[in-house]
């Protein structure tokens, strides 16, 4: 089989073992990322659909799920004809972690998820000692692992079965805790920081387990959506590091990402911020895999220099900065290929927004007409133009 | 004083506070501590915030020594201190418990001498409004995080239209998401990339 021409899951599923080992490429990876259920969430946001009943009925976010892998796959065969790999993933926002430590989580009819923290503003820092350790099954996570295995069983494993929402271990902390005490305790009161820390990751490496018992295949990053087989990595989002400095994200950090990849064969940070004053940091990552940032965010140039050598890249646009800082993803897809010095470990996630029709959150907020994620039925045909034309 | 500046900036809430006792009790007035000590200090780490030399943990302990301080000082001011610059209302939107960004403008703005009232997170046009009416502030600071929750923003600026407080308060805006374009699509009178951009257009407002 030739992975590189074949469009079968077997051989997407081939390239993206050969990005992973970081083989040298013929072209870069690029996908749409059609994740199941974030995608059901931005159409019932469009279409003021109640979000609520998408995040907490299971039948719902399964039947959604599969109606949204069936149109992207005719997308994919049609247009696209892109790398990503279709899959199943249960999902109840970012606080399902912080919920294992009693954390409340809200659902919103009208948004995603949101998380209470439970050592409020002006809690003594001591309060850390009161939380009950976690299991597997605590808070919302037993209801994860139950969806997980109901999703796998009931599409009889037709689809890998991606991670719920995993934050790491300090974006978890950060929402169990009051984010500004939390930071301010890490001068003030760095012993209950590390043990807040200790739990969660504890916790992490607990549920992941867990989860691969739960299902077939599982693919063990939440976001990006990307294919990463077991065993390759952990998806961790890392987004406070963009608002720490360099010597904090190291003390309170990178010892738990470290200890996270060294369970789980490497880990693929992701962060929304701007994190490039933490390059030199991350560079002491044991086994850092992959990295996933925005463009508009974080500079490519600058993370394509530290990191293209060894580790995966995969850069990304939100429709929101894409609209801002680019035309469309054309030009923002041109921007990053003609950067980029090789093709080993480079993988771009495109958001489909074509140029004549963009609907953000920005229009829908404005009241502005919502025709359609995008409009452009040559998109795939173009990002194959630049892709063929850079490769 | 240059010892009180440097425990601000350091962020060694107990030991600033103690240094203004100290000086209060030798007779500095409380002018003279805010303006050449506390103000500098917390000038000084906005901008070296807004450079990117120190990061969100070193401003807040910062700001929070600033309030410490401020409340060894506020009785002064109430018995004929200096007063306060001006008034700020400041709130994250309906819909949105983001208030990183909001609690470090409220905080920038108190270390410029500004009394602000905090009205939360997930604040509704509403309360905004009865805030303004209440407290008659020179600027009502109004922050939201999601793009899913900016639409609040444009309610509150019509909120405050239709109960005619508008042209009594300047508006400025910000958070993530948003742009300095959408501030006059919706109305509102300045967006504020960041805490330091808040203060700054707070102050010019006052000077109008």
């Amino acid at each position: 089989m030739d992975i590189w021409k074949e469009q079968s899951v077997e051989a997407r599923k081939g390239r993206w073992r050969a990005l992973w080992e970081l083989e040298d490429l013929p072209r870069p990876l690029w996908f749409v990322p059609a994740s199941p259920m974030l995608t059901a969430a931005q159409m019932y946001g469009m279409q003021r659909l109640p979000m609520d009943e998408l995040f907490t009925d299971r039948d719902l976010q399964f039947g959604i799920s599969m109606t949204v892998n069936a149109a992207f796959e005719e997308m994919q065969r049609a247009s696209y004809r892109d790398d990503f790999i279709p899959h199943l993933q249960p999902q109840m926002g970012v606080g399902v972690f912080a919920s294992a430590f009693g954390c409340e989580v809200a659902f919103p009819p009208d948004q995603m998820p949101w998380t209470y923290p439970v050592i409020k503003a002006g809690d003594p820092a001591d309060k850390v000692y009161e939380l009950e350790t976690p299991t597997v099954r605590s808070g919302l996570l037993g209801d994860m692992l139950d969806y997980a295995r109901y999703f796998d069983e009931k599409a009889e494993h037709r689809y890998p079965i991606a991670m719920t929402d995993l934050q790491g271990p300090m974006d978890t902390a950060y929402l169990v805790w009051d984010s500004c005490d939390f930071m301010v305790a890490m001068y003030e009161h760095p012993a209950e920081v590390h043990y807040l820390m200790r739990l969660c990751t504890d916790l992490i490496k607990d549920f992941v387990k867990e989860f691969r018992r739960q299902v077939k295949e599982m693919v063990p990053a939440h976001f990006p959506p990307v294919y990463l087989p077991d065993g390759m990595g952990l998806a961790v989002s890392e987004d406070v590091m963009a608002v720490l400095s360099p010597s904090l994200w190291e003390e309170f950090s990178l010892p738990y990402v470290n200890e996270l990849s060294e369970e789980f064969g490497g880990v693929l940070v992701h962060s929304c911020g701007n994190f490039e004053h933490q390059v030199p940091a991350l560079k002491k990552v044991r086994g850092l895999r992959g990295i996933n940032f925005g463009v508009s965010e974080t500079r490519f140039d600058a993370i394509w220099e530290a990191f293209a050598e060894d580790t995966v890249v995969i850069p990304h646009c939100t429709a929101e900065t894409l609209v801002a800082d680019f035309k469309n993803a054309f030009e923002w897809v041109e921007y990053v290929l003609k950067r980029k010095t090789h093709n080993r470990g480079l993988a771009l996630m495109v958001i489909p927004v074509g140029g004549n029709v963009h609907k953000t959150d920005r229009d829908i907020a404005l009241g502005r007409p919502v025709d359609g994620f995008t409009d452009a039925p040559d998109f795939g045909d173009r990002i194959w133009e630049l892709i063929d034309r850079y490769a | 004083m240059e010892q009180l500046a440097e425990l601000v900036k350091e962020g060694k809430a107990e030991e600033a506070a103690g240094r203004v006792r100290e000086l209060l009790d030798g007779g500095a007035s409380a002018d003279a501590l805010m303006k050449e000590a506390m103000i500098p200090a917390m000038e000084e780490v906005g901008d070296l915030f807004q450079q990117g030399k120190v990061y969100l943990p070193e401003m807040l302990i910062a700001a929070r020594a600033m309030q410490g301080c401020m409340d060894v000082i506020k009785p002064a001011m109430a018995t004929g201190g200096p007063g306060f610059l001006g008034k700020v209302v400041i709130g994250t939107v309906r819909g949105d418990i983001h208030d990183i960004g909001k609690n470090l403008v409220g905080m920038t703005l108190e270390g410029a001498g500004f009394e602000v009232i905090d009205l939360g997170v997930d604040v509704s046009p509403e309360r905004f409004t009865e805030a303004v009416r209440e407290h008659s502030p020179q600027v009502l600071g109004i922050s939201a995080l999601l793009t899913t929750t900016m639409l609040a923003m444009k309610d509150t600026i019509d909120a405050l239209r239709e109960a005619g407080l508008r042209d009594g308060v300047k508006v400025m805006i910000g958070g993530a998401a948003v742009r300095g374009e959408f501030a006059g699509e919706i109305g509102a009178d300045f967006f504020g990339p960041d805490s330091t951009s808040a203060r700054d257009f707070a102050r010019e407002a006052i000077s109008r």
